[in-house]
């Protein structure tokens, strides 16, 4: 029991930074995909490494890791595309 | 179970319906920025901000045009043409400004597009008065140097030629002066500079007079004449006279504003005629003279006519990256228009610059970043008697050339590389396992009172006693404990489950777990 409430405050936590990420995001005029992208995952990573125990791990982190392995690797797409970008201009 | 296999339904159609909804805007990141907002039903006050600011800075701009043009013209009139130059790009640049200005606020068709079109001329007609000044200056320093009698007609001649034009461009100056007050006035706008300025070029030009009547050429036996005396692009003035005194074959230099353009020869009967098409002359007053001889004629003038043209612009894809732009410039009675500068705007912001060829039309190679653009040709009419034209807007959409490489290995490598981690972290490296028969040493069984605590503290504390009866050191974790101790690996697996999986024991699973305390070896397994 409590372990599936963990899942769920978990789950309340990242919603509430996505919604806070979208606010300041229209707040400062600019809605970028590539940035918003960004800040999720470090929202996702920050969730994962807070709920996971040291002794035991239940299946929602095995599928919480195979998300994470591919937002990385996203993120690596859109750093390596930014970094040929600034070496073009 | 139904429930459940349809709740994973809905988020695997969610999940996908997201990620179609997002791939669709992954070429182009960007969802919203306040500049590129064009609905009519969302207004975002930041832009508006914008074209407020842009209205309130017009006025200040109109302001400081006019005063720049009384300023510049005192400084030519006081020959100081340093800081004149330096005014007149300080005005070209406030030019500049306003132009961007208007068309940014979209008022090229009200009266700040006709006091702007104004503006364009004035700076055009100063700029001209700034060279034709100065080149008049130069012209009466020579005279007092040079001694001989032809060089001295020669300079004359230059004089009168330079005389009239300033004439002319003071004539259409002081023409645009009560257009340009009365929309001043309407805006509030001190217009005493821009009076001044009309007054300065007057004397300026007077004084160009005064040197021309000391100097006035005499009656030439070389005569000129011009016809028409007005003409449009492409079209032939011929500029032919008789010269009494010469002998047939005799060269007869023609110049246009001063400049050699060409020679004519002198016939049996002793006149010459030389068609001359209008080309790449400026639209407005020029000055024809001939010399044969060392002998100069009178001066002449044609006017050469504005036309109106148009542009064409076809896109084509080329390959990758880059798209090829044709078209071709035209007179309005479809005369082809050769060696035109032409600007092609991407996206309403860079220009290209080609130049149309013979027969006017011109090709243009540029490379475009994937993603929509929007191109446009636009001919600025410079150095030609034409007037402006812009061509149809045209849509092209690059492909791009697929996914670059790098990123996408990069993007492989990360996964790899996460993957690795995340295996790594699922299989610990198993640390050493003491061997049992070493670790264990059995202790007399502990006294245990757990009659008061709750179940799961109950669990904590004959956890504690076990360990300490088998002589476990307190460090070991419970999952240690069971590999220490195989035997008793259920009770260390379900105080697992209750002290982490925060699973309540039963009083039944405390009371057996009692008994192995105090029960020794016979109880476990």
């Amino acid at each position: 029991m409590v372990g599936s409430a963990k899942k769920y405050y978990a789950l309340a936590a990242l919603v509430a930074w996505l919604i806070i990420v979208a606010f300041f995001m229209i707040m400062n005029r600019t809605l970028d995909l590539e940035v918003y992208f960004v800040l999720a995952l470090i929202g996702i990573l920050v969730v994962a490494v807070m709920i996971d125990g040291a002794f035991s791990r239940p299946r929602y982190m095995r599928y919480i890791g195979y998300l994470i392995a591919v937002g990385v690797a996203i993120f690596a797409y859109i750093v390596a595309e930014k970094i040929l970008e600034i070496l073009a201009s | 179970m139904m429930n459940r296999r349809a709740s994973y339904v809905i988020l695997a159609a969610a999940t996908v319906l997201v990620i179609a909804l997002l791939a669709a805007e992954a070429a182009d990141p960007v969802l919203y920025t306040a500049e590129n907002i064009t609905t009519g039903a969302h207004a975002d006050p930041k832009t508006i901000d914008g074209q407020k600011n842009n209205a309130a800075a017009v006025v200040p701009l109109m302001d400081e045009l006019l005063d720049q043009t009384g300023t510049l013209t005192l400084t030519i009139k006081l020959r100081d043409y340093e800081s004149a130059e330096r005014d007149l790009a300080r005005y070209s640049e406030l030019t500049s400004q306003f132009d961007r200005l208007v068309i940014t606020l979209d008022a090229s068709e009200t009266e700040l597009g006709e006091f702007q079109r104004n503006n364009r001329k004035n700076l055009e007609a100063l700029a001209s008065l700034l060279n034709d000044t100065r080149r008049f200056d130069h012209l009466q320093r020579l005279e007092i140097q040079v001694q001989d009698g032809d060089q001295r007609r020669a300079i004359a001649y230059e004089g009168e030629a330079l005389r009239q034009k300033m004439q002319k461009t003071y004539s259409a100056y002081a023409s645009r002066e009560s257009v340009m007050t009365g929309i001043g006035e309407r805006y509030g706008l001190n217009t005493t500079p821009y009076r001044e300025s009309v007054g300065h070029f007057s004397e300026i030009v007077d004084a160009a007079d005064d040197w021309h009547r000391a100097t006035a050429p005499q009656q030439s036996p070389l005569g000129i004449t011009v016809t028409p005396a007005e003409g449009r692009y492409g079209e032939t003035i011929r500029i032919a006279g008789r010269y009494a005194r010469g002998t047939p074959g005799t060269p007869v230099e023609i110049y246009i504003d001063s400049r050699a353009a060409g020679t004519a020869t002198l016939n049996a009967d002793g006149t010459y005629a030389w068609p001359y098409r209008i080309d790449r002359v400026a639209a407005g007053p020029h000055l024809v003279y001939a010399a044969a001889d060392a002998v100069y004629s009178g001066v002449e003038s044609f006017q050469a006519l504005p036309d109106e043209t148009a542009i064409s612009l076809a896109v084509a894809g080329a390959s990758g990256t880059t798209v090829t732009c044709t078209g071709n410039l035209t007179t309005i009675e479809g005369l082809p228009v050769a060696g035109a500068p032409v600007s092609i705007r991407v996206d309403g912001e860079t220009l290209v610059d080609t130049e149309t060829g013979e027969d006017g039309t011109y090709e243009q190679v540029i490379a475009l970043p994937a993603g929509e653009h929007t191109l446009r040709a636009e001919f600025h009419g410079g150095g030609f008697p034409l007037n402006a034209s812009e061509s149809e807007t045209a849509t092209i959409v690059v492909r791009g050339e697929g996914l670059p490489l790098i990123p996408f290995v990069a993007a492989l490598a990360a996964a790899a590389g996460t993957a690795w981690y995340l295996r790594r972290r699922e299989t610990p490296e198993a640390a050493p396992i003491p061997q049992p028969s070493q670790a264990i040493v059995h202790q007399p069984p502990p006294k245990v009172e757990i009659a008061d605590l709750a179940p799961h503290e109950a669990a904590t504390v004959l956890f504690g006693a076990l360990r300490d009866r088998l002589g476990i050191k307190k460090t070991k974790t419970p999952r240690d404990c069971a590999r220490i101790a195989p035997d008793y690996a259920w009770f260390f697996e379900r105080y697992e489950q209750i002290r982490y999986g925060g699973e309540e024991p039963t009083k039944e699973e405390i009371r057996r777990m009692k008994d192995v305390i105090l029960g020794g070896d016979e109880a476990a397994a």
